[in-house]
Protein backbone atom coordinates (compact mmCIF):
# COMPACT_ATOMS: atom_id res chain seq x y z
CA UNK A 1 0.00 0.00 0.00
CA UNK A 2 1.01 3.88 -1.04
CA UNK A 3 1.87 5.04 2.42
CA UNK A 4 2.74 8.59 0.70
CA UNK A 5 0.96 10.47 -1.63
CA UNK A 6 1.48 10.50 -5.70
CA UNK A 7 2.11 14.12 -6.50
CA UNK A 8 0.65 14.48 -9.94
CA UNK A 9 2.38 16.43 -13.08
CA UNK A 10 0.94 20.08 -12.71
CA UNK A 11 1.53 20.93 -16.36
CA UNK A 12 2.17 19.32 -19.37
CA UNK A 13 5.17 21.32 -20.09
CA UNK A 14 6.38 20.38 -16.62
CA UNK A 15 5.84 16.55 -17.33
CA UNK A 16 6.78 16.90 -20.86
CA UNK A 17 10.39 18.41 -19.74
CA UNK A 18 10.51 15.70 -16.62
CA UNK A 19 10.35 12.36 -18.88
CA UNK A 20 12.72 13.93 -21.25
CA UNK A 21 14.94 14.84 -18.35
CA UNK A 22 14.10 11.24 -17.51
CA UNK A 23 14.78 10.09 -20.66
CA UNK A 24 18.01 12.31 -22.04
CA UNK A 25 21.09 11.82 -20.05
CA UNK A 26 24.56 9.77 -20.23
CA UNK A 27 22.40 6.83 -22.33
CA UNK A 28 22.25 9.40 -25.22
CA UNK A 29 25.63 11.21 -25.24
CA UNK A 30 28.15 8.49 -23.65
CA UNK A 31 26.52 4.89 -24.42
CA UNK A 32 24.89 5.34 -27.26
CA UNK A 33 28.04 6.69 -29.28
CA UNK A 34 30.22 3.77 -27.97
CA UNK A 35 27.41 0.72 -28.81
CA UNK A 36 27.73 2.41 -32.21
CA UNK A 37 31.33 2.41 -32.68
CA UNK A 38 31.99 -0.79 -30.65
CA UNK A 39 28.79 -2.80 -32.64
CA UNK A 40 28.64 -2.48 -36.07
CA UNK A 41 28.43 1.55 -37.14
CA UNK A 42 25.45 2.57 -39.60
CA UNK A 43 24.49 -0.99 -39.24
CA UNK A 44 23.85 -0.52 -35.56
CA UNK A 45 21.46 1.64 -36.55
CA UNK A 46 19.57 -0.78 -38.29
CA UNK A 47 17.47 -2.36 -35.59
CA UNK A 48 18.18 0.44 -33.22
CA UNK A 49 15.14 2.40 -35.05
CA UNK A 50 13.46 -0.96 -35.74
CA UNK A 51 13.52 -1.17 -31.97
CA UNK A 52 12.66 2.17 -31.37
CA UNK A 53 9.66 2.27 -33.16
CA UNK A 54 8.37 -1.94 -32.54
CA UNK A 55 9.65 -1.45 -28.57
CA UNK A 56 10.55 2.14 -27.82
CA UNK A 57 7.46 4.32 -28.08
CA UNK A 58 5.23 1.05 -28.07
CA UNK A 59 7.01 0.48 -24.73
CA UNK A 60 6.52 3.98 -23.07
CA UNK A 61 3.04 3.87 -23.97
CA UNK A 62 2.91 0.51 -22.06
CA UNK A 63 4.58 1.49 -19.24
CA UNK A 64 3.17 4.65 -18.32
CA UNK A 65 -0.27 3.15 -19.06
CA UNK A 66 0.35 0.27 -16.43
CA UNK A 67 1.80 3.26 -13.76
CA UNK A 68 -1.18 5.13 -14.21
CA UNK A 69 -3.86 2.83 -14.38
CA UNK A 70 -2.47 1.01 -11.64
CA UNK A 71 -1.30 3.97 -9.94
CA UNK A 72 1.91 2.68 -8.17
CA UNK A 73 5.41 2.02 -9.31
CA UNK A 74 6.39 -1.64 -9.97
CA UNK A 75 5.51 -3.69 -7.63
CA UNK A 76 1.57 -2.52 -6.88
CA UNK A 77 1.25 -2.32 -10.88
CA UNK A 78 2.28 -5.45 -11.64
CA UNK A 79 0.60 -6.69 -8.27
CA UNK A 80 -2.58 -4.84 -9.25
CA UNK A 81 -2.73 -5.56 -12.87
CA UNK A 82 -2.97 -9.16 -11.73
CA UNK A 83 0.48 -10.49 -12.31
CA UNK A 84 1.60 -13.76 -10.67
CA UNK A 85 3.82 -13.05 -7.67
CA UNK A 86 3.36 -9.23 -8.92
CA UNK A 87 4.69 -7.69 -5.48
CA UNK A 88 7.87 -10.33 -5.73
CA UNK A 89 8.52 -9.65 -9.85
CA UNK A 90 8.41 -6.12 -9.00
CA UNK A 91 11.36 -6.24 -7.26
CA UNK A 92 13.35 -7.05 -10.07
CA UNK A 93 13.26 -3.09 -11.34
CA UNK A 94 14.24 -2.19 -7.98
CA UNK A 95 17.50 -4.39 -8.46
CA UNK A 96 18.35 -3.21 -11.92
CA UNK A 97 17.94 0.57 -10.81
CA UNK A 98 20.53 -0.46 -7.91
CA UNK A 99 22.81 -1.89 -10.82
CA UNK A 100 22.26 0.83 -12.70
CA UNK A 101 22.80 3.27 -10.25
CA UNK A 102 26.21 1.85 -9.32
CA UNK A 103 27.81 1.87 -12.73
CA UNK A 104 25.65 5.57 -14.31
CA UNK A 105 27.15 7.08 -11.27
CA UNK A 106 30.28 6.16 -12.18
CA UNK A 107 30.20 8.22 -15.64
CA UNK A 108 28.77 10.71 -13.88
CA UNK A 109 31.68 11.25 -11.61
CA UNK A 110 34.01 11.06 -15.10
CA UNK A 111 31.68 13.83 -16.30
CA UNK A 112 32.31 15.75 -12.43
CA UNK A 113 36.28 15.34 -13.43
CA UNK A 114 35.49 16.69 -16.47
CA UNK A 115 33.34 19.68 -15.96
CA UNK A 116 36.29 20.78 -13.45
CA UNK A 117 38.57 19.68 -15.73
CA UNK A 118 37.06 22.29 -18.55
CA UNK A 119 36.89 25.14 -15.97
CA UNK A 120 41.01 24.66 -15.10
CA UNK A 121 41.60 23.88 -18.31
CA UNK A 122 43.03 20.53 -17.94
CA UNK A 123 40.86 19.00 -19.96
CA UNK A 124 41.58 20.37 -22.97
CA UNK A 125 45.45 20.39 -22.88
CA UNK A 126 47.25 17.11 -23.09
CA UNK A 127 47.47 14.01 -25.89
CA UNK A 128 44.08 12.71 -26.60
CA UNK A 129 42.41 10.16 -24.41
CA UNK A 130 44.57 11.51 -21.25
CA UNK A 131 42.99 13.37 -19.22
CA UNK A 132 40.03 10.65 -19.59
CA UNK A 133 43.14 8.01 -18.60
CA UNK A 134 43.62 10.03 -15.86
CA UNK A 135 40.49 9.69 -14.05
CA UNK A 136 38.95 6.38 -15.60
CA UNK A 137 39.87 3.35 -13.44
CA UNK A 138 42.33 4.56 -11.68
CA UNK A 139 41.61 5.42 -7.91
CA UNK A 140 40.84 8.91 -7.74
CA UNK A 141 37.55 7.70 -10.09
CA UNK A 142 36.06 6.35 -6.56
CA UNK A 143 35.97 9.83 -5.39
CA UNK A 144 34.62 11.40 -8.07
CA UNK A 145 31.85 8.74 -7.91
CA UNK A 146 31.11 9.28 -4.08
CA UNK A 147 30.59 12.60 -5.09
CA UNK A 148 27.73 11.72 -7.36
CA UNK A 149 26.16 9.12 -5.11
CA UNK A 150 25.99 11.63 -1.66
CA UNK A 151 24.71 14.57 -3.86
CA UNK A 152 22.24 12.25 -5.32
CA UNK A 153 21.26 10.99 -2.07
CA UNK A 154 21.33 14.48 -0.48
CA UNK A 155 18.91 15.62 -3.25
CA UNK A 156 16.70 12.13 -2.57
CA UNK A 157 17.09 12.74 0.86
CA UNK A 158 15.65 16.26 1.13
CA UNK A 159 13.00 16.18 -1.38
CA UNK A 160 14.77 18.68 -3.28
CA UNK A 161 13.89 17.37 -6.67
CA UNK A 162 12.25 20.46 -7.36
CA UNK A 163 15.45 22.71 -7.41
CA UNK A 164 16.89 19.99 -9.99
CA UNK A 165 13.92 19.87 -12.25
CA UNK A 166 13.98 23.95 -12.10
CA UNK A 167 17.51 23.35 -13.46
CA UNK A 168 17.07 20.55 -16.11
CA UNK A 169 14.41 22.97 -17.53
CA UNK A 170 17.97 24.97 -18.43
CA UNK A 171 20.31 22.47 -18.73
CA UNK A 172 18.85 20.30 -21.03
CA UNK A 173 17.83 22.63 -23.92
CA UNK A 174 21.72 24.14 -23.29
CA UNK A 175 22.60 20.48 -24.04
CA UNK A 176 20.60 19.73 -26.72
CA UNK A 177 21.58 23.05 -28.24
CA UNK A 178 25.24 22.33 -27.81
CA UNK A 179 25.32 19.21 -29.33
CA UNK A 180 23.80 20.29 -32.17
CA UNK A 181 26.43 23.32 -32.16
CA UNK A 182 29.18 20.39 -32.14
CA UNK A 183 27.87 17.87 -34.49
CA UNK A 184 27.88 21.36 -37.09
CA UNK A 185 31.44 21.86 -36.40
CA UNK A 186 32.01 18.12 -36.47
CA UNK A 187 30.99 17.74 -39.87
CA UNK A 188 32.91 20.57 -41.47
CA UNK A 189 36.39 19.26 -39.93
CA UNK A 190 39.05 17.59 -42.40
CA UNK A 191 38.41 13.97 -42.11
CA UNK A 192 34.74 14.32 -41.08
CA UNK A 193 33.59 12.52 -44.35
CA UNK A 194 35.22 9.03 -43.28
CA UNK A 195 33.13 9.19 -39.74
CA UNK A 196 30.40 10.19 -41.70
CA UNK A 197 30.98 7.09 -43.52
CA UNK A 198 30.74 4.91 -41.11
CA UNK A 199 28.09 6.40 -39.21
CA UNK A 200 25.92 6.18 -41.75
CA UNK A 201 26.66 3.93 -44.43
CA UNK A 202 25.80 0.57 -43.34
CA UNK A 203 27.77 -2.55 -43.80
CA UNK A 204 25.20 -5.78 -43.49
CA UNK A 205 27.98 -8.01 -42.95
CA UNK A 206 28.32 -6.34 -39.21
CA UNK A 207 24.63 -6.87 -38.50
CA UNK A 208 25.18 -9.74 -36.22
CA UNK A 209 23.07 -11.07 -33.68
CA UNK A 210 25.09 -9.63 -31.00
CA UNK A 211 24.31 -6.21 -32.72
CA UNK A 212 20.49 -6.77 -32.66
CA UNK A 213 20.89 -8.01 -28.92
CA UNK A 214 23.03 -4.74 -27.86
CA UNK A 215 20.59 -2.48 -29.99
CA UNK A 216 17.87 -3.66 -27.76
CA UNK A 217 19.21 -3.36 -24.51
CA UNK A 218 20.43 0.16 -25.92
CA UNK A 219 16.77 1.36 -27.24
CA UNK A 220 15.13 0.03 -23.89
CA UNK A 221 18.07 1.59 -21.41
CA UNK A 222 17.94 5.18 -23.03
CA UNK A 223 13.82 5.26 -22.56
CA UNK A 224 14.10 4.52 -19.07
CA UNK A 225 12.15 1.44 -19.90
CA UNK A 226 11.91 -1.60 -18.10
CA UNK A 227 9.00 -1.69 -15.45
CA UNK A 228 10.66 1.11 -13.23
CA UNK A 229 11.29 4.76 -13.74
CA UNK A 230 8.34 4.70 -16.61
CA UNK A 231 5.67 3.12 -14.77
CA UNK A 232 6.72 5.40 -11.87
CA UNK A 233 6.22 8.36 -14.06
CA UNK A 234 2.56 6.95 -15.19
CA UNK A 235 1.71 7.03 -11.99
CA UNK A 236 2.46 10.67 -11.88
CA UNK A 237 0.06 10.94 -15.01
CA UNK A 238 -3.54 12.19 -14.91
CA UNK A 239 -6.21 10.54 -16.90
CA UNK A 240 -6.42 13.86 -18.77
CA UNK A 241 -2.66 13.52 -20.15
CA UNK A 242 -2.03 12.64 -23.73
CA UNK A 243 0.24 9.33 -23.16
CA UNK A 244 -0.09 8.57 -26.67
CA UNK A 245 1.35 11.94 -28.37
CA UNK A 246 3.66 12.61 -25.07
CA UNK A 247 5.13 9.04 -25.55
CA UNK A 248 6.06 10.19 -29.81
CA UNK A 249 7.72 13.25 -28.14
CA UNK A 250 10.00 11.58 -25.76
CA UNK A 251 10.42 8.44 -27.89
CA UNK A 252 12.28 10.75 -30.68
CA UNK A 253 13.36 13.52 -28.54
CA UNK A 254 15.58 11.10 -26.96
CA UNK A 255 16.43 9.41 -30.25
CA UNK A 256 17.44 12.74 -31.85
CA UNK A 257 19.79 14.03 -28.71
CA UNK A 258 21.39 10.28 -29.74
CA UNK A 259 21.52 11.08 -33.20
CA UNK A 260 23.10 14.32 -32.92
CA UNK A 261 25.48 13.36 -30.31
CA UNK A 262 26.79 10.82 -32.94
CA UNK A 263 27.17 13.22 -35.62
CA UNK A 264 29.66 15.04 -33.20
CA UNK A 265 31.33 12.68 -32.07
CA UNK A 266 31.93 10.36 -35.35
CA UNK A 267 33.04 12.86 -37.89
CA UNK A 268 35.54 14.13 -34.89
CA UNK A 269 36.65 10.49 -34.27
CA UNK A 270 38.01 10.21 -37.77
CA UNK A 271 38.94 13.32 -37.95
CA UNK A 272 41.67 12.99 -35.73
CA UNK A 273 42.60 9.71 -36.20
CA UNK A 274 41.08 7.76 -32.80
CA UNK A 275 39.40 4.30 -33.26
CA UNK A 276 35.53 4.19 -33.02
CA UNK A 277 35.78 1.10 -31.00
CA UNK A 278 37.18 2.59 -28.24
CA UNK A 279 34.37 1.36 -26.03
CA UNK A 280 33.17 3.18 -23.15
CA UNK A 281 35.92 6.05 -23.13
CA UNK A 282 34.36 7.02 -26.45
CA UNK A 283 32.96 10.37 -26.09
CA UNK A 284 35.30 11.42 -23.12
CA UNK A 285 38.35 11.19 -25.69
CA UNK A 286 36.77 12.50 -28.61
CA UNK A 287 34.47 15.54 -27.61
CA UNK A 288 37.28 17.32 -25.60
CA UNK A 289 39.60 17.63 -28.94
CA UNK A 290 36.37 18.05 -30.73
CA UNK A 291 36.17 21.21 -28.29
CA UNK A 292 39.51 21.94 -28.14
CA UNK A 293 39.03 22.76 -31.81
CA UNK A 294 36.46 25.02 -31.77
CA UNK A 295 36.76 28.87 -31.24
CA UNK A 296 36.24 29.50 -27.52
CA UNK A 297 36.38 25.61 -27.10
CA UNK A 298 37.13 26.43 -23.13
CA UNK A 299 34.11 27.96 -22.70
CA UNK A 300 31.36 25.38 -25.18
CA UNK A 301 33.63 22.69 -22.86
CA UNK A 302 32.21 24.24 -19.67
CA UNK A 303 29.03 25.01 -21.02
CA UNK A 304 28.82 21.25 -22.58
CA UNK A 305 30.14 19.47 -18.93
CA UNK A 306 28.10 21.40 -16.96
CA UNK A 307 24.42 20.39 -18.93
CA UNK A 308 26.03 16.48 -19.28
CA UNK A 309 26.34 16.85 -15.61
CA UNK A 310 22.94 17.78 -14.97
CA UNK A 311 21.51 15.54 -17.56
CA UNK A 312 22.98 12.69 -15.99
CA UNK A 313 22.39 13.89 -12.17
CA UNK A 314 18.53 14.54 -13.24
CA UNK A 315 18.61 11.05 -14.34
CA UNK A 316 20.31 9.31 -11.21
CA UNK A 317 18.04 10.36 -9.12
CA UNK A 318 14.70 9.56 -10.74
CA UNK A 319 16.12 5.91 -10.62
CA UNK A 320 17.26 6.52 -7.04
CA UNK A 321 13.91 8.40 -6.16
CA UNK A 322 12.37 5.13 -7.74
CA UNK A 323 13.94 2.42 -5.53
CA UNK A 324 13.99 4.85 -2.34
CA UNK A 325 10.01 4.69 -3.07
CA UNK A 326 10.23 0.71 -2.94
CA UNK A 327 11.83 1.03 0.04
CA UNK A 328 9.53 3.50 2.06
CA UNK A 329 6.25 1.58 0.68
CA UNK A 330 7.74 -2.11 1.77
CA UNK A 331 9.87 -1.34 4.96
CA UNK A 332 8.32 2.11 6.36
CA UNK A 333 11.67 3.19 6.47
CA UNK A 334 11.42 7.47 7.17
CA UNK A 335 12.43 9.24 3.23
CA UNK A 336 16.48 10.20 4.74
CA UNK A 337 17.28 6.61 5.92
CA UNK A 338 15.50 4.86 2.78
CA UNK A 339 17.65 6.98 0.61
CA UNK A 340 21.12 6.82 2.72
CA UNK A 341 20.66 2.48 2.55
CA UNK A 342 20.20 2.80 -1.09
CA UNK A 343 22.49 4.92 -1.93
CA UNK A 344 25.09 2.75 0.27
CA UNK A 345 24.07 -0.50 -1.58
CA UNK A 346 24.72 1.46 -4.95
CA UNK A 347 28.34 2.54 -3.19
CA UNK A 348 29.26 -1.00 -2.59
CA UNK A 349 28.50 -2.37 -5.87
CA UNK A 350 29.84 0.94 -7.87
CA UNK A 351 33.26 1.28 -5.96
CA UNK A 352 34.63 -1.99 -7.87
CA UNK A 353 33.60 -0.70 -11.14
CA UNK A 354 35.38 2.85 -10.67
CA UNK A 355 38.58 0.80 -10.44
CA UNK A 356 37.84 -2.12 -12.82
CA UNK A 357 36.79 -2.33 -16.38
CA UNK A 358 36.25 -6.17 -16.47
CA UNK A 359 33.68 -5.41 -13.39
CA UNK A 360 32.39 -2.25 -14.76
CA UNK A 361 31.36 -4.00 -18.23
CA UNK A 362 30.08 -6.90 -16.36
CA UNK A 363 27.79 -4.68 -14.61
CA UNK A 364 26.76 -3.09 -17.42
CA UNK A 365 25.90 -6.23 -19.21
CA UNK A 366 23.94 -7.79 -16.60
CA UNK A 367 21.82 -4.98 -15.55
CA UNK A 368 21.02 -3.54 -19.21
CA UNK A 369 21.22 -6.07 -21.41
CA UNK A 370 19.92 -8.99 -19.54
CA UNK A 371 17.95 -7.84 -16.97
CA UNK A 372 16.14 -5.19 -18.52
CA UNK A 373 14.52 -6.20 -21.46
CA UNK A 374 13.58 -8.97 -18.92
CA UNK A 375 11.63 -6.48 -16.85
CA UNK A 376 10.05 -4.68 -20.12
CA UNK A 377 8.46 -7.99 -20.58
CA UNK A 378 7.05 -8.28 -17.64
CA UNK A 379 5.50 -4.90 -17.51
CA UNK A 380 3.82 -5.68 -20.85
CA UNK A 381 2.62 -9.28 -19.97
CA UNK A 382 1.25 -7.62 -16.65
CA UNK A 383 -0.33 -5.11 -18.24
CA UNK A 384 -1.92 -6.73 -21.77
CA UNK A 385 -2.14 -10.28 -20.47
CA UNK A 386 -3.16 -10.06 -16.77
CA UNK A 387 -4.93 -6.55 -16.81
CA UNK A 388 -6.48 -7.13 -20.34
CA UNK A 389 -5.22 -6.08 -23.56
CA UNK A 390 -8.68 -4.38 -24.56
CA UNK A 391 -8.98 -2.59 -21.17
CA UNK A 392 -5.00 -1.47 -21.73
CA UNK A 393 -5.93 0.09 -24.74
CA UNK A 394 -8.77 2.14 -23.33
CA UNK A 395 -7.01 3.16 -20.71
CA UNK A 396 -4.28 4.64 -22.64
CA UNK A 397 -6.34 6.08 -24.72
CA UNK A 398 -7.86 8.49 -21.92
CA UNK A 399 -6.73 11.47 -22.45
CA UNK A 400 -5.27 11.30 -25.76
CA UNK A 401 -5.78 13.26 -29.25
CA UNK A 402 -5.03 10.31 -30.77
CA UNK A 403 -6.93 7.11 -31.11
CA UNK A 404 -4.58 3.89 -31.14
CA UNK A 405 -6.62 1.16 -32.87
CA UNK A 406 -7.04 -2.08 -32.31
CA UNK A 407 -3.73 -2.98 -33.89
CA UNK A 408 -2.22 -1.86 -30.24
CA UNK A 409 -2.73 -4.80 -28.62
CA UNK A 410 -1.99 -7.63 -30.79
CA UNK A 411 1.01 -5.43 -31.12
CA UNK A 412 1.69 -4.80 -27.68
CA UNK A 413 0.13 -8.42 -26.47
CA UNK A 414 2.54 -10.48 -28.81
CA UNK A 415 4.35 -8.81 -30.94
CA UNK A 416 6.22 -6.79 -28.60
CA UNK A 417 6.80 -9.78 -25.73
CA UNK A 418 7.77 -11.68 -28.90
CA UNK A 419 10.56 -9.63 -30.39
CA UNK A 420 12.07 -9.09 -26.61
CA UNK A 421 12.30 -13.26 -26.27
CA UNK A 422 13.94 -13.97 -29.27
CA UNK A 423 16.33 -11.16 -29.33
CA UNK A 424 17.25 -12.45 -25.92
CA UNK A 425 17.69 -16.24 -26.96
CA UNK A 426 19.74 -15.25 -30.02
CA UNK A 427 22.12 -13.84 -27.79
CA UNK A 428 21.84 -16.86 -24.44
CA UNK A 429 22.68 -19.24 -28.33
CA UNK A 430 25.34 -17.19 -29.04
CA UNK A 431 26.73 -17.16 -25.75
CA UNK A 432 26.98 -13.75 -25.60
CA UNK A 433 28.48 -11.81 -22.61
CA UNK A 434 28.32 -8.02 -23.90
CA UNK B 1 29.54 11.59 -50.43
CA UNK B 2 25.98 11.65 -52.31
CA UNK B 3 24.85 8.73 -50.20
CA UNK B 4 26.06 10.15 -46.93
CA UNK B 5 23.77 13.55 -47.73
CA UNK B 6 21.11 11.47 -48.35
CA UNK B 7 21.21 9.13 -45.54
CA UNK B 8 21.77 12.06 -43.39
CA UNK B 9 19.01 14.07 -44.36
CA UNK B 10 17.07 10.76 -44.19
CA UNK B 11 18.24 9.91 -40.46
CA UNK B 12 17.80 13.52 -39.46
CA UNK B 13 13.98 13.69 -40.82
CA UNK B 14 12.62 10.54 -39.09
CA UNK B 15 13.88 11.54 -35.85
CA UNK B 16 13.74 15.41 -35.91
CA UNK B 17 9.79 14.83 -37.72
CA UNK B 18 8.07 13.18 -35.74
CA UNK B 19 9.71 14.41 -32.35
CA UNK B 20 8.59 17.97 -33.69
CA UNK B 21 5.35 16.73 -34.43
CA UNK B 22 4.21 15.13 -31.28
CA UNK B 23 5.86 18.13 -29.22
CA UNK B 24 4.44 21.04 -30.89
CA UNK B 25 0.70 19.04 -30.86
CA UNK B 26 1.28 18.65 -27.14
CA UNK B 27 2.10 22.00 -26.60
CA UNK B 28 -0.96 23.72 -28.66
CA UNK B 29 -2.98 20.77 -26.73
CA UNK B 30 -2.00 22.74 -23.30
Amino acid sequence: MEIHERPKWRTKTGFILASMGCAVGLANIWMFPWRVGQYGGAAFLIPYFIFLLVIGIIGITIEWGLGRSQDGGPQRAFAGAGFPAGKWWGILPYIIAVLVLAFYSNILGWSLKFLVGTITGAALTGEPGQFFGSVAFQPEAIMWFCITIVLTVLIVAFGVQKGIEMSAKVMMPLLFVLITVMAIWSVTLPGALEGLKFYLIPDLSKLTGEVWLIALSQSIFTLSLGGGAMVVYGSYMRKSDDITISAISVGFGNTVIAIMAGFAIFPAIFAFGLSPEAGPGLAFVSIPLLLQSMPGGAVWGVMFFLSLFFAGLTSTVAIMEVVTDGVIDNLHWDRKWAAICVGAIAMALGIPASINPGYFDTIITISTVWMLPIAGLIAALAFLWSYGAKKAREHVNMGSSITLGKWWEPWAKYIYPLVIIVVLVIGIVLGISG
Amino acid sequence: MAAVIVIAVVVLAVSWGPFIWATVKLMKSE
